[in-house]
C-alpha cells in the first residue's frame, strides 16, 4: 500500500471519506460498463473495424477509471504507489486508443500503423510502472533504491520500446519478411521485462501487501500475455489483433477489479478499526466510571475519622465497583484471638455470618490472608471446593447466611495490606453466569483494597491521637482547677494570718521587745510573699482556662500607659524607659498589658547597680510576622539559665531585698505559648 | 453598740475570720452590734426566728448580712436564696463577704440578688479598709427599706 499505510498507522492528517472515495468510483465504473455495454453491440453491428475502435475505447476509459481510482486513493490516503499505477494505465490507454484510431483510419493520418504513438504509449506505461516499483522500494523505512533494478527494467523497457517501434515501422510485407527475427527479440525482450517485473512485485508485495498491487501484477501479466501473442503470433491481420485487443480490456478489468478488491479490504479494515475504536471507547467510558468510583470512595474513605462505619462503607463501595457481585464479606484480622473476624457484610444477614471465626491459611479468606495474594475463582465448582475446606463451625455458618441464593460462578478474594503489614481481606461474589467480572474490574477492586487500608490505619491513629488528646485536655483541666482551687483555698488561710498577726501587733504589740517585734516583722514578710506566690499561680492557671478576646493592640499607646504605671519605681530606681515605635498587633490585650508590665517590671527589679540605667522597648513586622523586644541595661542571664528563667518557681538572683516569686515570667511564657508565639532571652 | 436596734448579721465558718472582722468592726467605732453564726442552718434559724434562735427580742432581724459563700449545712448561695425568696426578708441587704472570686460563683450570686460583692483582701489594712467602707455605706450612707 502506500507509505503511509506500509508503516502500519492509521492516516490521521486526511479526513477519511471512504464512503464518498467508493461511490465516486463506483459511478465512474457504472457509467463505464454502461457507456461499453451499449458501444459495444452497436460496434459488433457496425462491422469489425468499428468493433476494434470500441474495445480500444473500452479499455481507455477502464484505464481511466483505474487512473481516477488511483488519483482518489492518493487524495484520500495519499498512497503514491496507486497514484502511478493509475497512471501508467492511463498513459499506456490513452496513447493505445489513439494508436487504434490511427491505425484504424478512425482519425485520418494517411493509414498506417504509427510506430511514434504505439512507442510513446509503451514508454509512458513502462516509466510510470518504473516509477511505481521505485516508489515502493523506497518505502519510508528503506533509504536505499535498488539501483540494479531501476537499471534492469529501465533497459528491459527501452528494448522493449525499440523492439516494438522497429516491428510496427514495418510495413506488411516487410513484417512477413523478418517476422522470426523480429519475434525472437521480441520474446526475449519482453521475457526479461517478465522477470524483472515479478522480482520488482515479490519485493513490493512483501513490503506493501497490497490487494491492488496483487491484482496489477495480474493485469500486466494479461497485457505481457497479450504484448506476447501479437509479437509472437500476430500477422497484424485484424483477426490477430482482435484476441490481443480483448486480453488488454480484460487486463484493465483486472486491475480496476484490484481497486475495488484494495477498496473493499480497506472499507472491512476501517469497519473493523471503527469497533475496535467504538470498543475502546466504551473500555475508556468504563474505567472512566470506575475509576470516579474509586476517587469518590477513596475521598470517602479519606475523610472519614471514625474507625467504626468504615469496613461496611469499603465493602459497599467494593460492590458498587463490581455491580454484578451479590455477596461480600469483609474480615479483619484479630490480633488478640489470632483469627480473622468479619467486620462488614454485603448481601448477607451480619448476624448469622458475624459468629464466623477464620484461621489464617483456613479456605480462600485464610489463604489470602496469609500469603497476601489475590485469589480469583472463576468456576462454581472451584469455589465450593475452596469454601469446604472451612471449618464446619464457619462452614455452617456461611451456609446458613447463604441459603436461598444461587450457585455462585465467581469470587474474588483480595487481601487488605497497609504498608506490608496484612490487617485483613475482602471477599465477593457474582452469581451471575453471564456477566463474568472483568480484569478491568477485579484490578480496580484490588487498587481500592490496598487504598482502604491505608485508610484504615489512619482512621485508627486518629482515634488514638484524639482519645490521647481528650485524656490530655482532661488531665490539664483537672490540673488547672486544682491549681485554681487550692490557690483559692490557701487565701483563706492568709487572711487570717494577716488579720491575726495586725490583731497580735496591735493588742500585745506594745508589750513585745524589739526581738519579738522582729519575728514578727518577719512573719509578715513571709506572709506576703506566700500571698504573692498564691496570686501568681492563681494567674498562672487562669491563663488558657479563661477565653481571650482578641483585639487591635495599639502597642504605642498600652506601651505608655504602662510606662506611667511604672513612673515611680522608674523615677525611685533612676531608670531611663525608652519607648521605639512599636507596630500595631492583633492579639488579647489584658495578655500584652500583664506580658509588658512583667518585663518591665522585672527588668526594673533587676536593674542592680549598673550605671547605665535604660530600658529600651521595640518590635519590628516582617512578612507577616511581629517581632518585639524588651532590652535592659541590668545585670543580664546568664546564658545557661536562659531556658530556666520562664520555668515556674525559679528564681536565679536575689538582689539585695528585690525578691521574685518566680511566676512572671512563667506567666509570660504561658501566654505567649497561648497565643503560639516564642520568647526567647 | 448593743443599744443600736440594727444588728448586723455575720455568717461566717472560719472563727479567725469572724474574730477579725468582729475586730475590725469594732476596733473602727462601728456600733451596730454583730451576730456571728458559724453555719447556713444557723443563719437561717436566726433569721426566720426558729430552733435556737427563736427569741426575736435576742436576735432582731439585722439590716445587714455580711454572708460567706463556703459554709457547712447550707453554703452561702443557698442561704442567699431563702433570704431573697421571703417577702420579708428579701429587702434586707446582703453583701457576700468571701476570699473567692471564681467567676461562676460572682455572677450567681448576682442572679440570686445579692446587693454587693465583695472579695476579702489578704493585706488586713485593706481589709480593714473595706469592711468599714461597707458597713459604713449600707448602714449610713444607704436608705434602708422601711422596717414593719
Amino acid at each position: 500500500m502506500s507509505e503511509a499505510t506500509a508503516s502500519g498507522a492509521i492516516p490521521e492528517k486526511k479526513p477519511f471519506r471512504l464512503s464518498q472515495t467508493v461511490a465516486v468510483q463506483a459511478m465512474i465504473f457504472g457509467l463505464v460498463l454502461i457507456f461499453g455495454l451499449t458501444i459495444a453491440p452497436a460496434a459488433i453491428w457496425q462491422g469489425t473495424q468499428s468493433l476494434h475502435i470500441a474495445l480500444e475505447f473500452i479499455a481507455a476509459l477502464l484505464a481511466l477509471v483505474v487512473a481516477l481510482g488511483g488519483i482518489v486513493r492518493y487524495i484520500a490516503l495519499g498512497e503514491r504507489l496507486v497514484l502511478l499505477f493509475g497512471l501508467s494505465f492511463l498513459g499506456a490507454g490513452l496513447t493505445d486508443l489513439l494508436n487504434a484510431s490511427i491505425s484504424l483510419d478512425v482519425i485520418a493520418t494517411g493509414g498506417g500503423t504509427d510506430p511514434t504513438t504505439w512507442t510513446a504509449g509503451r514508454l509512458t506505461h513502462g516509466v510510470l510502472l518504473l516509477a511505481s516499483l521505485v516508489v515502493g522500494q523506497y518505502a519510508p523505512k528503506a533509504k536505499r533504491i535498488n539501483a540494479e533494478l531501476i537499471l534492469a527494467l529501465i533497459v528491459t523497457i527501452i528494448i522493449t520500446a525499440i523492439t516494438t517501434t522497429a516491428l510496427s515501422a514495418y510495413s506488411s510485407e516487410e513484417i512477413s519478411a523478418s517476422l522470426p527475427t523480429i519475434r525472437v527479440i521480441a520474446g526475449w525482450t519482453l521475457i526479461t521485462f517478465f522477470l524483472w517485473s515479478a522480482w520488482g512485485y515479490l519485493q513490493l508485495h512483501v513490503k506493501s501487501r497490497s490487494a491492488f498491487l496483487d491484482w496489477a501484477a495480474g493485469a500486466l501479466v494479461i497485457f505481457g500475455v497479450s504484448q506476447m501473442y501479437a509479437a509472437l503470433f500476430a500477422d497484424w491481420s485484424e483477426s490477430t489483433v482482435f484476441i490481443p485487443r480483448v486480453l488488454k480490456v480484460f487486463g484493465y478489468v483486472v486491475a480496476l477489479t484490484g481497486l475495488y478488491m484494495e477498496n473493499l479490504s480497506l472499507f472491512k479494515e476501517t469497519e473493523r478499526q471503527r469497533d475496535e475504536l467504538d470498543e475502546q471507547n466504551q473500555d475508556l467510558e468504563r474505567t472512566n466510571t470506575q475509576l470516579g468510583t474509586l476517587l469518590d470512595v477513596s475521598h470517602q474513605i479519606a475523610e472519614t475519622r471514625e474507625v467504626d462505619p468504615l469496613p461496611q462503607l469499603i465493602l459497599d463501595n467494593a460492590a458498587n465497583l463490581m455491580p454484578q457481585t451479590e455477596t461480600g464479606i469483609m474480615f479483619l484480622y484479630d490480633s488478640g484471638s489470632e483469627v480473622l473476624v468479619p467486620k462488614a457484610v454485603h448481601g448477607f444477614d451480619f448476624a448469622l455470618i458475624g459468629p464466623m471465626r477464620v484461621k489464617p491459611e483456613e479456605s480462600i479468606f485464610g489463604r489470602v490472608y496469609a500469603t497476601g495474594e489475590p485469589y480469583i475463582c472463576r468456576s462454581s465448582g472451584e469455589l465450593s471446593g475452596e469454601l469446604d475446606n472451612l471449618s464446619s463451625g464457619n462452614k455452617k455458618w456461611l451456609d446458613k447466611a447463604s441459603e436461598g441464593k444461587p450457585t455462585a460462578h465467581e469470587a474474588v478474594c483480595a487481601p487488605l495490606t497497609d504498608h506490608g503489614e496484612m490487617i485483613g481481606v475482602l471477599l465477593l461474589t457474582n452469581y451471575t453466569k453471564d456477566s463474568p467480572l472483568t480484569e478491568n474490574q477485579i484490578s480496580f477492586f484490588q487498587t481500592m483494597c490496598n487504598q482502604v487500608a491505608g485508610a484504615f490505619r489512619n482512621a485508627q491513629l486518629y482515634k488514638e491521637v484524639r482519645e490521647y488528646a481528650n485524656q490530655l485536655r482532661n488531665k490539664n483541666q483537672e490540673l488547672s482547677s486544682f491549681v485554681y482551687s487550692a490557690s483559692h483555698d490557701l487565701r483563706s488561710p492568709l487572711v487570717s494570718l494577716h488579720g491575726l498577726m495586725a490583731m497580735f501587733t496591735k493588742s500585745i504589740g506594745p508589750k513585745l521587745d524589739d526581738r519579738g517585734r522582729r519575728y514578727i516583722t518577719r512573719l509578715e514578710a513571709n506572709v506576703s510573699q506566700m500571698e504573692e506566690l498564691i496570686d501568681g499561680l492563681l494567674e498562672l492557671s487562669r491563663i488558657g482556662r479563661e477565653e481571650v478576646k482578641m483585639s487591635e493592640v495599639d502597642l504605642d499607646k498600652t506601651l505608655r500607659e504602662i510606662g506611667e504605671q511604672l513612673q515611680p519605681q522608674l523615677e525611685a530606681n533612676n531608670i531611663e524607659l525608652d519607648i521605639h515605635p512599636l507596630p500595631m498587633i492583633v492579639a488579647p490585650l489584658v495578655h500584652i498589658r500583664q506580658i509588658y508590665s512583667n518585663l518591665l517590671s522585672n527588668a526594673v527589679k533587676f536593674m542592680g547597680d549598673s550605671e547605665e540605667r535604660r530600658i529600651e522597648v521595640g518590635g519590628s513586622e516582617f512578612g507577616g510576622v511581629v517581632h518585639l523586644y524588651v532590652q535592659d541595661s541590668g545585670i543580664g542571664i546568664d546564658e545557661a539559665y536562659h531556658e530556666k528563667v520562664f520555668v515556674i518557681f525559679q528564681r536565679l538572683k536575689e538582689l539585695g531585698e528585690v525578691k521574685g516569686t518566680g511566676v512572671g515570667l512563667a506567666i509570660v511564657k504561658k501566654i505567649i505559648d497561648n497565643l503560639s508565639g516564642t520568647i526567647v532571652c | 453598740m448593743s443599744n443600736n436596734p440594727v444588728p448586723i448579721l455575720l455568717v461566717e465558718d472560719n472563727e479567725d475570720h469572724a474574730e477579725i472582722t468582729i475586730f475590725t468592726l469594732e476596733e473602727n467605732s462601728v456600733e451596730n452590734r454583730i451576730i456571728w453564726v458559724d453555719d447556713g442552718a444557723k443563719a437561717i434559724d436566726c433569721l426566720f426566728h426558729q430552733g435556737d434562735y427563736s427569741d426575736a427580742e435576742e436576735y432582731p432581724t439585722p439590716g445587714l448580712i455580711l454572708l460567706d459563700l463556703k459554709l457547712p449545712k447550707f453554703d452561702g448561695l443557698e442561704v442567699l436564696e431563702r433570704i431573697k425568696a421571703d417577702p420579708d426578708l428579701r429587702r434586707i441587704p446582703v453583701v457576700m463577704l468571701t476570699t473567692s472570686n471564681r467567676e461562676e460563683e460572682i455572677l450567681r450570686s448576682y442572679d440570686l440578688g445579692v446587693n454587693s460583692y465583695v472579695t476579702k483582701p489578704v493585706q488586713f489594712e485593706e481589709l480593714t479598709e473595706k469592711l468599714t467602707h461597707i458597713v459604713d455605706f449600707w448602714m449610713s450612707t444607704n436608705t434602708p427599706p422601711p422596717r414593719r
